[in-house]
């Protein structure tokens, strides 16, 4: 079952730093909001691969709670 | 307050850093305990938001502290306008009109409508929603207002004489942990109150660029979690996101 990373804050959408494919680690920053002036840096929460990238950089007006990233 | 101050912050003083926010930040990803601070008495690779350089002549101040607030990563913008009001207040003293002094949303300080001090917060999520640290960094123009093509930029020294970066990295911790410990106590709301006692005028006229878009309105406070609020129109719209234009 494939792990979500989804957004912990409105905001935009910054740097998007993982494409599918790409092997991650937990802890590893997989993108970063920006609400405020402020980055808002996600992390893997697990080791894996991402299958999916859902928001594209620099994409705006993002809720929480938003799917971001898909990772088996 | 002095004595809460020394308990709180482990205050390091480098010649040369690359940027105090990096070194804070890869301390913090390594497990530093809150309280961390750093401060470089010249950077070689500042950063201001979005990645911009950062100009770091010797005799300005460039500062980065570590916090852990514990708390959901959606309330975090917060932490934004808190940065502000504490340097605001760091810096209100040295100088002889403090009312010249003013808070660009979310949180630049401007002397007399020219940049005077900026700041970046990084910080990161964890998986459960709530904040796993957060580094604020400031940088203050204190002896020298770098030239910034295209930007009115001031400093302290233009107006008084200027601090040290090490007296004035002792005011502005104190004050960022003051006003933490406010919020801990009270919430945002003082916070806020604050923030807007710096505020341009209500109903400045003010233009702010979101992505591509440039969006007219005129100032018209602060919603309660801190997001902008311009009167466009007939009615007013809040503001998380985008860069106020001078």
């Amino acid at each position: 079952m494939a792990t979500e990373v989804r957004t912990q804050t409105a905001g935009n959408m910054w740097k998007v730093l993982v494409k599918p494919g790409d092997a991650v680690r937990t802890g590893d920053t997989l993108f970063i909001m920006e609400v405020m002036k402020m980055e808002v840096a996600h992390e893997a929460p697990v080791d894996g691969t991402v299958t999916a990238v859902h928001v594209a950089e620099g994409a705006e007006g993002l809720d929480a709670e938003d799917l971001v990233v898909e990772i088996r | 307050m002095t004595e809460a101050r020394q308990e709180f912050w482990r205050l390091t003083i480098h010649e040369v850093l690359p940027s105090t926010s990096d070194l804070c930040r890869s301390l913090a990803a390594q497990g530093e305990p809150e309280g961390y601070a750093a401060l470089a008495l010249q950077q070689t690779q500042g950063r201001g938001s979005r990645g911009r350089d950062w100009q770091s002549p010797v005799g300005n101040f460039y500062g980065s502290a570590l916090l852990r607030p514990h708390e959901a990563a959606r309330d975090a913008g917060q932490w934004s306008l808190l940065a502000g009001v504490a340097l605001a207040s760091a810096l209100a003293p040295l100088l002889p009109d403090p009312a010249a002094m003013a808070l660009k949303w979310p949180n630049d300080v401007l002397l007399g409508g020219a940049k005077l001090a900026g700041i970046l917060v990084d910080s990161a999520a964890a998986a459960d929603g709530t904040l796993e640290w957060l580094v604020i960094g400031a940088g203050v123009n204190l002896a020298v207002a770098p030239d910034v093509p295209g930007r009115a930029v001031a400093a302290v020294a233009d107006v008084a004489p200027p601090p040290s970066p090490q007296a004035f990295a002792a005011r502005f911790l104190a004050e960022l942990d003051r006003w933490r410990r406010v919020r801990a106590l009270h919430g945002f709301e003082p916070i806020r109150q604050a923030w807007l006692a710096r505020a341009p005028q209500l109903g400045t006229p003010t233009t702010l660029r979101v992505g591509e878009q440039l969006l007219g309105g005129d100032f018209a406070g602060l919603s309660g979690d801190g997001a902008l609020l311009l009167h466009t129109g007939s009615r007013i719209q809040a503001f998380s996101t985008g860069e106020v234009l001078l």
